[in-house]
């Protein structure tokens, strides 16, 4: 494991919602990166469905929400090597979430944790996904992580792109305006 | 988790275990906390602590005005939108005098420019002409102060037409205290606005003590004031004239003295709901093609000052088109 991009990654405080983003809309990245954050003030419907979701689902795991570094996970799980487990609404941006929770297990690894595996919940459609971080996946990850410095050292936000993700996004209104 | 909540008389507001409460005259009525996010106190109302604190969890504001209707202040629940980067450049855009100069003029270009519609509506042809020659010199405007003087210029030209359209005693504006009922309705009228902009200012990142058309020191949340110019024509003043000529406000709803006029407690009661109503209506905006409340442009306008001021796109304030 290349422990000094894993400092790296932790210097420029890289959040799994950030590697998310990555794959979902670059300007969200860069506006999100900034403190500019509309999830909580849009009054977005998906926003809102999300967040009761995470407040009332998996009451009863007493490892909710670990926060370590720069990352907040949704809850691990114990066994003979950690879980890592996601809470998501839908399986519309499964790639992204894929991703962020591959980083999470990439962050665990780097501390030294035996993980390499996870889980998403997708409890409105009560399915979930499991995931496995392979050795490829680490390079990919990497090069991930250096397009999401890059993205956060541009110095304007990158220009809106018209894909359809925008018509239910909660930064519609900023960059349609 | 956007409604208003307004006090007209006096009475205790407290926590009541998970909701309000406010009690007065031995009834005690409760308020649902959750679609609340703003409380307007216009008379003397009794709190704790342990209510404030309530309402900084639920991330309500409360705005208060005195007995003579003048704002006293408000207490805003910590902030939760932080943006160090929009900070920079929110003071780059204000230290630099020319950038500086690009935005005070956009608001005093926006100002005019909604001050003329209401004019237009009913062809004071002659002053619509002069606003035109002052929104010409304002691009050529090379300081604040000049910039100041062609907008108090404006607005005297505006305000001198007042008396046409109320058909009531205006002679000037005087503010502390307003001179008479017209001036005290205007008072009222642009407090509210300012603390509704205000509101709006503190639930995106944006600092709302950095301003550029009024000077920062001049009071405390100034970008409010910045903003509020370019709303206050089309919602307070098209409310006043509403009120007036429909007859709906009336002499008997103010308190006249030899120099000084204040709404009463009716008068604002009825001026509160006129705002209210119009705040909550909807109209079809263009670029985003649906239908928005008025209420919501103030947000929309913050969201384009922020893309001017990460450089993406220069601001151009709400033009009011209908
Ligand atoms: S509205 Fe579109 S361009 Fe804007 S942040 Fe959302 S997805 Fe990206």
């Amino acid at each position: 494991m290349n422990s000094d991009l894993a400092n790296e990654v932790r210097a420029a405080s890289i959040t799994g919602t950030m590697v998310a983003y990555y794959f979902i809309c670059h300007r969200k990245l860069w506006l999100f990166a900034k403190g500019l954050n509309l999830e909580n003030i849009s009054g977005n419907p998906d926003v809102i469905k999300g967040r009761v979701l995470h407040e009332s689902r998996f009451q009863r795991e007493s490892h909710k929400e670990v926060s370590f570094d720069t990352v907040k996970i949704d809850f691990l799980h114990y066994g003979d090597q950690v879980y890592v487990h996601e809470v998501k609404k839908s399986k519309k941006f499964e790639e992204a979430h894929t991703w962020q929770l591959k980083y999470y297990i990439y962050l665990l690894q780097s501390k030294g944790v035996n993980c390499s595996s996870g889980v998403i919940h997708y409890p409105a459609s009560m399915r979930k996904e499991e995931v496995y971080f392979s050795p490829e996946d680490q390079e990919h990850l990497e090069q991930t992580l250096a397009g999401i410095k890059a993205v956060l050292n541009e110095r304007v936000p990158k220009k809106k792109d018209g894909r359809r993700v925008c018509s239910r996004c909660a930064y519609f209104d900023f960059c349609y305006v | 988790m956007s409604r208003t909540y307004y006090v007209f008389s006096p009475g205790r507001l407290q926590r009541r275990d998970n909701t309000l409460a406010l009690e007065f005259q031995g009834e005690r009525r409760v308020i649902p906390v959750e679609d609340v996010d703003h409380i307007y106190c216009f008379s003397e109302l009794d709190l704790n602590t342990r209510l404030l604190d309530f309402l900084a969890q639920k991330q309500i504001c409360l705005h208060l005005f005195n007995h003579y209707g003048h704002y006293s202040g408000s207490f805003i629940p910590r902030e939760s939108q932080l943006s160090g980067f929009l900070l920079v450049k929110q003071v780059e855009h204000y230290l630099d005098p020319g950038k500086r100069l690009v935005l005070a003029r956009t608001f005093v270009t926006g100002a005019l420019h909604n001050i003329r519609r209401n004019l237009e509506k009913r062809e004071y042809e002659d002053t619509c002409q002069k606003l035109d020659e002052i929104k010409e010199g304002i691009s050529k405007t090379a300081f604040i102060e000049e910039l100041m003087s062609l907008e108090a210029h404006g607005r005297k030209a505006y305000y001198d037409r007042w008396e046409e359209i109320t058909g009531w005693e205006f002679s000037s504006r005087s503010k502390r205290p307003p001179g008479n009922a017209l001036n005290a309705l205007i008072s009222f009228g642009n407090a509210m606005m300012y603390t509704t902009v205000l509101k709006e200012i503190y639930r995106t990142a944006l600092n709302p003590t950095i301003s550029y058309l009024h000077e920062p020191s001049e009071r405390r949340y100034s970008l409010s004031l910045d903003v509020a110019e370019i709303f206050k024509p089309v919602f307070v003043d098209r409310i006043i004239f509403r009120l007036i000529n429909l007859g709906m406000i009336k002499e008997n709803h103010f308190d006249i003295n030899v120099n000084s006029a204040y709404l009463t407690e009716e008068g604002r009661r009825i001026f509160v709901k006129e705002f209210e109503e119009t705040m909550e209506k909807t109209i079809l905006h263009r670029n985003l093609k649906r239908n928005i409340r008025y209420k919501s442009l103030i947000r929309l306008d913050l969201y384009k000052l922020i893309k001017h001021l990460l450089g993406e796109e220069s601001y151009s304030p709400m033009k009011v088109w209908w």
